[in-house]
């Protein structure tokens, strides 16, 4: 009887153990929870949604583009506010992605790290594997931090970057905590030491997937950032570093100019680092300007006037269709032509007029149409580093950069300028420096996290 | 094997616990209950008796004290025995059991114990029957020992009893719901585990069973029963895959679907799947008592679908049911469009605005016929008059007037079913073989299913029963058509002036078509008919329901079941677009590369497959232990333990295959790289490749318990554990429980009353740990996924707790009417649901922009009534039921407040206070006096300042009420003449509020609809806004002012209403009894579901079952059907 009563309980016990396993099976295979170096790796290779996709609405504001009155009356909210600096551009209840999407690749970075944290015995062969997925994360996550600091936090002045607020630090994926706005110069350290840390991981070489950082993407957003920070030193150091390992230009003669999409991905060589602008302007392909002082600085024999620019169909003036991302998305990504570009600018900054020259020489010969273009030589120090600003524009229109180099550029008088706008008969302007250089925090985030608003004149 | 010993144990102690007195004896037979006896009463007593003449006398019988002789009295009460007592010398006596022959009585009583005259009672072996008299007696020759008899009449249940030699009966029948009525109790409802002992048991139920079921003319089971459950709520507004909801709303984010089961289990199947002339009763479990025992999934409440079975000792019986179902089409001009003329002349007003002009150019719009031509005649100089006579010929046409002719149908629908069912003494069966037909409203589509279901029960030995059940299904469907011409204007054609298949504006502007391509390209332009005529859009599936069923009865006291049920079905979907049909046109234009004389063809110019498969196979083991102590006394349990085990799993896969011939290995395909495209940038080659898989798995343990006293007083209780592998990571959060409580009293034979308490559980999807989900592969080719779930670790089940208050009635009680001709319930109930998912906000810099946690609540509280009354009585009969619910609840917690009208009003956020489905509207000022546009509420002031009004912190929003009816009900009268019966169900619906469509500019101004017929009442003049409020035409395209407009008070509508929702006329025959006849019975009715509304609150001619921009009315339809039985 007790026999008996003992292997009933033993066949309820063992009934007991067994269900574990029974209720342990997941209820959707495709729900996974990330474990392995390669699971993290799909997480950083989500390009078109999260990672690779930057803020955008410095483009909405800056000086490249003009818009006809028709096509901003039915643009969405966003597009029409930046582009006249309204203060609050979003709708309530629309996320605003420009400042969701970079802190969700912000998230996922943050789970990428904090999950391999937790991994151990890792063998040889998955180290380097390994280290490349960690050091990607640690590259996007500052990445992502640069732009969001350079659309919403206030522009680095090097006498008042440790009092000016910057953008909320989250360093780890534990969603609950509230993060207030850090300095600006506490994102600048915390944006250098992740680059630094990726810098001992990445893999040598620009990656195939352009999507993929490899240190000499790392090497050009650190000569970004400091140049950003108006560290010229240190950008140069970078930017030669980066130069050193890859410095392969395009020859504008062989690229198919006729084309609305000129720049294939895969092939281009000037790449080091693939990212797209949030698709504010995309949809209107075809139909926003260019600035005409700015497409009619372009030289007659310079090929990016029809590599870069088309006639609109209508109305006269020209489009933009030189995007580095081979689509219709504007480029933010890396480039050797951008760092280059930083290198000619810190050398003529520190005076090295005859290094700053020949770097805007390779690059024009690239650009130019075979045979035509006279190499600069020599001229004065402030001459040369407006030649190299004044290539910088033409050469970056569209990327995301104009934004941020009005907002360094603004606080030098010499280089100091006002922005215009006109609709219908009304015209708006921004003076430089303006407070509206920091865009607004979008309102339900300043509620829900706490956060200082910027201000507004 | 070890529940056998268990039980044995206990029987044996049960047995000592008695020793020294006289010994209980549980189903044996007299003389071995004597034996017993023998061993241990006083020597003084010579027991003497014949085995053989008791072979066959079996005994329960429990002693009430010690003596001998009370024992012997008892006993031989109901048997042929007499005890004679003789003196033995030395003060011993002989006790002869002594076998004499008596006649046989049985005497019938119903549930309340009031004999019932008038039944059949035929003995088996012999033959020999009679009826009882008034007292419910009849009087039979003696029968012999092995005999049964059989007890049958119309209005009852059909009983066979063994005899065991007893020569006096009681017996107790139960009633059939013979009244035409449709919500009565009886002991046929059941809760999926066991019968609801209904007469007195606590638990609120409602029940249908075929009689009233089959009244209905449809396909499915649910609309056979969905106005005939109290409590039942039928209607769009449930939101869910039945379309019913049981006492409102018990959840915010979760699913709100009741759970159906469907003989002993939970279904994971399609409703539709399931021949409703299978279904003999549907209960409803309405409170905590009735739905807890099915745990983590009863929060929506239940509903319980029981199939026909055979009868025991009965002969085989026949049934063969068909009807035929005319359809009129559906009524195409109470869509809301514009006419023709209207929409021409808004179009002109528009161009004139110069509102398209931005658009004239984009490939992207698909301009209308008119805009192009007013383009034409303005930019290319095409001549006024000429436009003028095209202009008035688009004006004449009208897409209503092609829609119905060509793509609308008034279709024939069959039904078949035949059955048999019978069995003998020691087993029953009943198959069924249904065919249906239904080609539906819609040219080209049609929906076909056969089924099959077996049931077979047997008792190889007297305790042992076996059961064994097999349903298929097997459905072909073809939805070739969606109803639509393809086109944003109100006078698109399906034909042109020869009968050719016309061309309508579609997804692109037919400028860019025009000039596209330089001939290289494939026919880019849409004929919906042509693609109607090509479309090829096929799914089957089938539907196989094993279920094996083992009851053991251990004693009379103890028995075990164990139930196993497999459900697997397999179902493909084959979508094939014809290479010459514009899906595969437009795919391979979009995908053309051109390189000069050497244009590439990325994608191949054949037939494209879309297929998709899903198989899901179930796996339900239940065992059970019953216990109950012997029938014949002053108190009476009933307990059930048991375990249940389920898994189900799905799997599926999708696929598109380029270049399908049917045969063959189809091209491989780059859906890698990203392609350019003519109008949209890049893109990869669509790939809808996926494998899908989810797994369900559930492990629980359940126990319920009966306690009845005197047949007054019942106690019934349950509790269920329930564990998951939906939920949570802590293993603690895994494990749900759920329980109840409740008593019933009889006050007195007429008047019942019922009170319970309980807590049942529903599940929700989410997981609580971190995941990812793969989102296909990127641009480089790379596989890239998302985080699918933020982790939560304290996540949990919702939660429903019931209280519920019942009085069951049964007034007016006589022989004709044993459930009383007015009887019915009337139920009260306070409800809490709690632990419910809710969104919270978080900083959007956390990665998430919202929180799901079990923070929400919902209260509330209703009523169900229920009345079965029978009025008149004689050469006319008249019955009613009335059903009348009341639900009402409300948002008790939700953490997120949302700080704008916007996010009530559009985005639809909860309110503590407000109906968990609650209407918001923004406050309406009326129209502005001098320009036409709509005004709101600014801060307290009237504003047209739209965005401001929508993002406001505070105010300028009202709560309009519920969109799910509060009060509900139906009514169903019946009359009943000689052999004709006329019935009319009337449903009713109350208390809510729906948003009814009008012009939208936005999308006249885009041309992305055929416009709404209120643009005719719009304002055009100062004053027009004292007798409309219907805003402006505006001078620009501004959609806030239309989200205003169509999001304000002023288009909330009531929805009340009264609907005649069908009638029936029957006519039955029934074979006289020793006639010869072709049939037992036949039935022919005539049924016609929706003969309209009768009444309606809104003054808008809208139907509020219909009250959205595209919906269609339920068509009439008319049945002509019989019952035959043989």
């Amino acid at each position: 009887m007790s026999k008996q009563l003992f292997l009933l309980l033993g066949f309820v016990l063992s009934g007991l153990a067994g269900c574990r396993k029974f209720l342990a099976k997941s209820p959707d295979i495709s729900l996974v929870q990330p474990s392995s170096i390669s699971d993290f790796r799909t997480l950083l290779d989500n390009n078109a949604l999260t990672v690779n996709v930057t803020p955008g609405l410095g483009p909405l504001s800056a000086d490249d583009i003009e818009m006809d009155t028709a096509v901003w009356n039915k643009a969405n909210s966003v597009l029409q506010g930046a582009y006249i600096w309204k203060p609050s551009i979003y709708q309530q209840g629309n996320i605003a992605k420009s400042w969701a999407n970079p802190y969700a690749a912000i998230n996922i970075c943050n789970v990428v790290l904090g999950g391999m944290d937790k991994l151990h015995d890792i063998d040889a062969a998955s180290r380097m594997e390994f280290n490349a997925v960690y050091g990607s994360a640690l590259f996007y996550r500052a990445f992502c931090y640069y732009n969001l600091e350079e659309t919403y936090g206030q522009p680095h002045r090097p006498e008042s970057a440790g009092m000016l607020p910057g953008v909320p630090l989250r360093l780890t994926d534990d969603a609950s905590r509230q993060t207030p706005r850090a300095p600006v110069d506490s994102v600048y350290s915390q944006i250098i030491n992740d680059l630094r840390r990726s810098l001992s991981l990445l893999p040598a070489g620009v990656q195939p997937y352009h999507n993929r950082p490899g240190i000499p993407a790392a090497l050009a957003l650190m000569a970004r950032v400091c140049l950003s920070r108006q560290d010229y030193p240190s950008a140069l150091y970078w930017a030669d570093s980066c130069l050193r390992t890859w410095h392969e230009l395009l020859d504008y003669n062989i690229v198919r100019g006729s084309g609305l999409r000129p720049f294939p991905d895969s092939t281009n060589p000037e790449i080091l680092f693939q990212c797209s602008v949030n698709d504010y302007l995309s949809a209107w392909f075809g139909q926003i300007k260019v600035d005409s002082a700015l497409f009619s600085s372009y030289a007659r024999n310079d090929l990016r006037r029809s590599v870069f620019f088309q006639p609109m169909v209508t109305g006269g003036g020209v489009f933009f269709k030189g995007n580095y991302t081979g689509g219709f998305f504007l480029f933010s990504g890396l480039s050797i032509d951008e760092t280059l570009l930083i290198r000619a600018e810190c050398n003529a900054r520190a005076g090295n007029t005859g290094a700053a020259l020949e770097d805007i020489n390779t690059l024009l010969l690239h650009r130019w149409k075979t045979g035509t273009f006279q190499p600069y030589t020599t001229m004065p120090a402030d001459s040369a580093l407006r030649l190299v600003l004044q290539e910088r524009r033409k050469e970056t229109l569209c990327r995301e950069l104009r934004w941020f180099d009005l907002r360094r550029l603004n606080q030098d008088t010499h280089f100091a300028i006002t922005l215009k706008r006109s609709l219908g008969n009304i015209l708006y302007t921004l003076p430089p420096n303006d407070l509206l250089y920091a865009f607004q925090i979008p309102i339900s985030e300043i509620q829900l996290g706490g956060l200082q608003q910027n201000p507004t004149p | 094997m070890k529940i056998r010993v268990i039980a044995t144990s206990l029987c044996l102690f049960a047995t000592y616990a008695q020793a020294q007195r006289l010994p209980v004896a549980d189903n044996v037979t007299l003389y071995a209950y004597l034996d017993k006896v023998k061993e241990i009463v006083d020597h003084k007593y010579q027991l003497i008796y014949m085995r053989d003449s008791m072979r066959y006398t079996l005994i329960n019988y429990v002693p009430r004290n010690d003596s001998l002789e009370t024992m012997a009295r008892d006993i031989t009460r109901t048997l042929p025995f007499e005890v004679i007592y003789t003196p033995l010398p030395d003060h011993f006596v002989a006790v002869n059991f002594h076998r004499v022959i008596r006649n046989l009585v049985v005497i019938i009583t119903d549930e309340s114990g009031m004999p019932v005259s008038n039944i059949l009672v035929t003995v088996r072996n012999t033959g020999d029957s009679g009826r009882t008299d008034v007292k419910g007696m009849v009087t039979l020759h003696p029968a012999p020992d092995t005999a049964s008899i059989i007890i049958s009449g119309d209005k009852i249940e059909d009983q066979m009893i063994s005899l065991n030699t007893r020569c006096l009966l009681e017996v107790q029948v139960h009633w059939k719901a013979k009244i035409l009525n449709t919500v009565t109790i009886s002991r046929r409802a059941s809760n999926g585990f066991h019968l609801l002992a209904a007469s007195n048991s606590p638990p609120s139920v409602g029940l249908a069973e075929a009689e009233t079921l089959n009244r209905v003319v449809a396909t499915n089971i649910v609309n056979h029963f969905a106005f005939s459950g109290s409590s039942l709520l039928t209607g769009p507004y449930n939101g869910n895959s039945l379309g019913l909801s049981i006492r409102g709303r018990n959840t915010i984010n979760s699913s709100n679907v009741p759970l159906l089961v469907w003989d002993n289990f939970a279904y994971p199947g399609f409703p539709g799947d399931i021949n409703p002339y299978d279904i003999s009763t549907v209960t409803v479990l309405k409170d905590a008592a009735a739905s807890s025992i099915w745990g983590a999934l009863s929060s929506n409440g239940v509903i319980v679908l029981t199939s026909n079975e055979g009868h025991y000792n009965r002969m085989p019986q026949w049934t063969l049911t068909m009807n035929t179902t005319f359809s009129e089409k559906p009524n195409l001009s109470y869509l809301p469009w514009m006419k023709a003329p209207e929409f021409v002349g808004a179009e002109w007003l528009l161009f004139q605005n110069h509102a398209y002009d931005a658009d004239l150019n984009n490939p992207n719009f698909p301009l209308s016929p008119a805009v192009r031509l007013f383009s034409e005649w303005r930019d290319r100089g095409l001549d006024r008059s000429v436009m003028d006579q095209q202009q008035r010929r688009l004006q004449q046409q009208s897409s209503v007037g092609d829609l119905k002719k060509y793509f609308y149908q008034s279709g024939i629908s069959q039904q078949y079913h035949l059955s048999v069912a019978g069995g003998n003494l020691t087993n029953k069966y009943y198959a069924s073989v249904g065919y249906d037909y239904d080609p539906t409203a819609l040219a080209g589509n049609s929906w076909q299913r056969y089924t099959l279901r077996g049931s077979y029960t047997a008792h190889p030995l007297p305790q042992l029963k076996i059961s064994f059940t097999l349903n298929l299904a097997n459905i072909r469907q073809y939805r070739n058509n969606d109803g639509t011409l393809g086109a944003n204007y109100p006078y698109a054609r399906a034909v042109d002036d020869n009968g050719n298949p016309a061309i309508v504006s579609h997804k692109y502007n037919p400028a860019f078509l025009d000039s596209a391509g330089h001939g290289l390209l494939q026919d880019w332009r849409f004929r919906p008919l042509r693609e109607l005529k090509l479309a090829s859009n096929h799914t089957s599936r089938s539907v196989l329901n094993i279920q094996t069923n083992i009851d053991w009865k251990l004693s009379s006291r103890f028995s075990a079941g164990i139930i196993y049920r497999l459900f697997k079905s397999w179902s493909n979907n084959d979508v094939i677009h014809s290479k010459d049909g514009y899906y595969v046109h437009d795919l391979v234009n979009q995908y053309t590369e051109f390189n000069g004389a050497n244009t590439v063809y990325p994608i191949p110019r054949g037939n494209i497959l879309f297929s998709s498969d899903t198989g899901v196979t179930g796996h339900n083991l239940r065992a059970q232990l019953g216990f109950s102590n012997r029938s014949p006394s002053k108190y009476q349990w009933r307990a059930l333990l048991g375990t249940e085990l389920t898994a189900t799993d799905m799997t599926g896969g999708t696929n598109t295959v380029y270049g399908y011939d049917g045969h063959g290995s189809p091209p491989q395909m780059d859906m890698v790289h990203l392609y350019p495209t003519l109008t949209e940038g890049k893109a990869r080659i669509p790939n809808s490749a996926e494998i899908l898989g989810r797994s369900s798995r559930y492990l629980s343990g359940f126990s319920n318990l009966y306690y009845t006293y005197d047949r007054q007083f019942t106690i019934y209780g349950s509790f269920r554990l329930d564990g998951s592998n939906l939920i949570g990571v802590d293993s603690r959060r895994k494990w749900a429980v759920s329980w109840s409580l409740g008593a019933s009293k009889m006050l007195d034979s007429s008047l019942k009353l019922r009170a319970s308490y309980g807590c049942d559980g529903n599940l929700s999807n989410r997981v609580a740990y971190l995941t990812i989900h793969g989102l296909g592969n990127n641009n480089y080719g790379f596989p890239q996924s998302g985080i699918a779930n933020s982790p939560d670790p304290g996540l949990g089940w919702e939660k429903t707790w019931m209280e519920n208050l019942g009085i069951d009635f049964s007034l007016l009680r006589d022989n004709k009417n044993p459930l009383g001709r007015l009887n019915g319930s009337v139920d009260l109930y306070l409800k809490q649901a709690g632990n419910l998912l809710a969104n919270d906000s978080l900083p959007l810099s956390s990665g998430y922009s919202f929180f799901i946690g079990n923070a929400g609540g919902i209260h509330g509280y209703g009523f169900d009534l229920v009345i079965n009354s029978e009025n008149i009585r004689g050469i006319i009969g008249w019955q009613s039921t009335l059903l009348l619910s009341l639900s009402k609840d409300w948002i008790s917690h939700y953490p997120f407040i949302p700080k704008s009208p916007q996010s009530y009003v559009a985005d639809n956020y909860p309110r503590v206070g407000k109906s968990p489905s609650g209407i918001y509207s923004y406050r309406w000022a009326g129209l502005d006096p001098a320009t036409g546009d709509p005004a709101g509420y600014l801060n307290g002031k009237i504003s047209e300042e739209y965005l401001r009004i929508m993002q406001q912190p505070e105010g300028g929003y009202v709560y309009n009420g519920s969109y799910q009816p509060t009060l509900f009900g139906s009514l169903l009268n019946t009359l009943i003449w000689k052999r004709w019966s006329l019935s009319a169900m009337i449903s009713y619906k109350g208390g809510y509020w729906f948003r009814r469509s009008s012009i939208n500019y936005d999308e006249l101004f885009n041309e992305r609809s055929a416009g709404h017929k209120d643009f005719n009442l719009r304002w055009q003049n100062t004053g027009d806004e004292k007798r409309t409020n219907v805003p402006s035409l505006p001078v620009k395209d501004d959609p806030t002012r239309d989200a205003f407009y169509f999001n304000s008070e002023a288009l909330v509508t009531r929805g009340d209403h009264i609907r005649l929702q069908d009638l029936q006329v029957s006519y039955t025959l029934t074979a006289k009894p020793g006639r010869k006849s072709l049939f037992r019975q036949a039935t022919v009715y005539f049924y016609v579901n929706n003969p309209g509304i009768i009444w309606k609150a809104n003054r808008y001619g809208i139907d509020p079952d219909a009250p959205g921009y595209g919906d269609l009315p339920v068509p009439r339809s008319w049945s002509l059907g019989g019952r035959f039985s043989f």
